[in-house]
């Protein structure tokens, strides 16, 4: 069964259209992925608008779409509003959350479609949209094996697994792994410290194909926004590393980082991947990448 | 602001990074500049609307390598840019040391397929 994964939206916070972010984008998160004929949607920020533009225009159509989000807020569904296959009939799309979450993340997305904020009112579109909710923190999508972690983020995110016949992919946005470092101190005293990760995120991202996951800052950015939800992008590769995570896209770029900032981001993720003595391939998540997952 | 005020202030670095290339006097076309493998160093000027780069003879852009397939990739024109997409090839397209299946080629990328390695410069 093949397996893709493509790039829609990759920066965090608020869409940065222009020449300094041409490289890596400024829609914000959205990730495709394929799975068969399984259509998976993660998060619906600006970079849904593209992606829901070519989707229309696709040979072969998927049955339904599957959305999961990593929370609600704005940049992670702001593109919904602007997603035409969600004008049109034909389609069928689930929209996942976790327990009272699951209609908490529907709610969030239909009342961001009252008149006060957009002309189109929810209840207007074609499309065949329904909430539903993981069981316990999984569900099982034609064979697709969806489970879920509770990630460090102000007013909580989600991050989702998707595995099938041995291959996994991990989408984490949103997510300050460094606020639960067991050594958090001595990592932002001394940067160059190994940062020691919970186990059940270890274990968690153990053996994934691939992991995307909220690198919005570099170390030094990071030291005027602890609390702030996100992530040093240095401190993913530690927990790359220790789950032997095979590929690490760095996602959720700043909104402040033009494509240079990002590239001496990945640059330094790289070097610490050298010094762990690791092969982890490591790059930032960019506009109109896609892998497959072999 | 239109073109003609663009064409006035040539010292803004802003100004003239978004000043629209439409003059065919200084449109420049998109280039692949082979840097590695065999046959280079060597230049691809992209300017069709869709190339297939492989082994085969009757591939737009040939590399006559055996770790290359006979078409490993095309390179498809969206707008002003190229998007190069693998082609289920044997060993695959690797956009700056990462295996793809598809992306959206930007000013100063490498692309290696197989032994060969191509630097990719954005027309305009």
């Amino acid at each position: 069964m093949e397996f893709y994964v493509k790039f829609w939206g990759t920066r965090g916070s608020i869409p940065t259209p222009g020449y300094r972010t041409k490289k890596f984008g400024g829609n914000t998160s959205c990730v495709e992925i394929r799975i068969g004929q399984e259509l998976i949607i993660c998060d619906a920020g600006s970079g849904l608008r593209e992606m829901g533009l070519d989707l229309v225009t696709r040979k072969q159509q998927p049955p339904q779409g599957h959305f999961f989000f990593s929370h609600a807020h704005w940049d992670h569904i702001q593109g919904f509003p602007f997603f035409l296959p969600a004008y049109q009939s034909s389609y069928t799309f689930f929209v996942y959350g976790t327990s009272a979450e699951g209609v908490r993340v529907y709610d969030l997305l239909s009342g961001q479609m009252q008149s006060s904020y957009h002309p189109v009112d929810f209840s207007e579109l074609s499309a065949n949209i329904q909430a539903r909710e993981l069981s316990e923190g999984k569900t099982q999508i034609d064979g697709i094996e969806v489970d879920s972690y509770a990630m460090n983020h102000p007013g909580g995110a989600t991050t989702y697994s998707f595995a099938i016949d041995g291959r996994k992919t991990i989408y984490a946005s949103d997510c300050e792994v460094d606020a639960v470092l067991a050594n958090r101190e001595e990592s932002l005293a001394d940067p160059q410290a190994p940062r020691r990760l919970p186990t059940t995120m270890v274990d968690f991202f153990r053996d994934a194909d691939l992991a995307i996951i909220d690198g919005q800052y570099t170390d030094q950015e990071y030291l005027d926004r602890i609390g702030w939800g996100h992530s040093r992008a240095t401190t993913l590769v530690d927990l790359a590393v220790a789950a032997g995570v095979k590929q690490l896209a760095v996602t959720h770029h700043d909104p402040m980082q033009a494509d240079d900032d990002v590239s001496r981001k990945i640059a330094a993720c790289r070097s610490r991947a050298e010094r762990l003595g690791s092969d982890l391939i490591v790059f930032g998540a960019r506009e109109g990448m896609e892998l497959k997952i072999d | 602001m239109d073109s003609e005020e663009y064409k006035t202030d040539t010292t803004d670095p802003l100004a003239e990074s978004i000043r629209p290339h439409t003059d065919p006097d200084t449109f420049r076309p998109s280039v692949l500049k082979q840097t590695q493998g065999p046959g280079a160093p060597k230049g691809f000027v992209l300017g069709a609307e869709e190339l297939i780069m492989g082994r085969s003879s009757d591939a737009d852009i040939r590399i006559d390598a055996s770790e290359i397939s006979r078409k490993h990739l095309v390179f498809r024109k969206i707008g002003q840019e190229y998007a190069c997409t693998d082609l289920n090839s044997r060993n695959g397209v690797y956009l700056n040391g990462v295996k793809i299946h598809s992306a959206i080629l930007k000013d100063g990328d490498l692309l290696q397929v197989g032994g060969a390695v191509f630097l990719y410069r954005e027309g305009g």
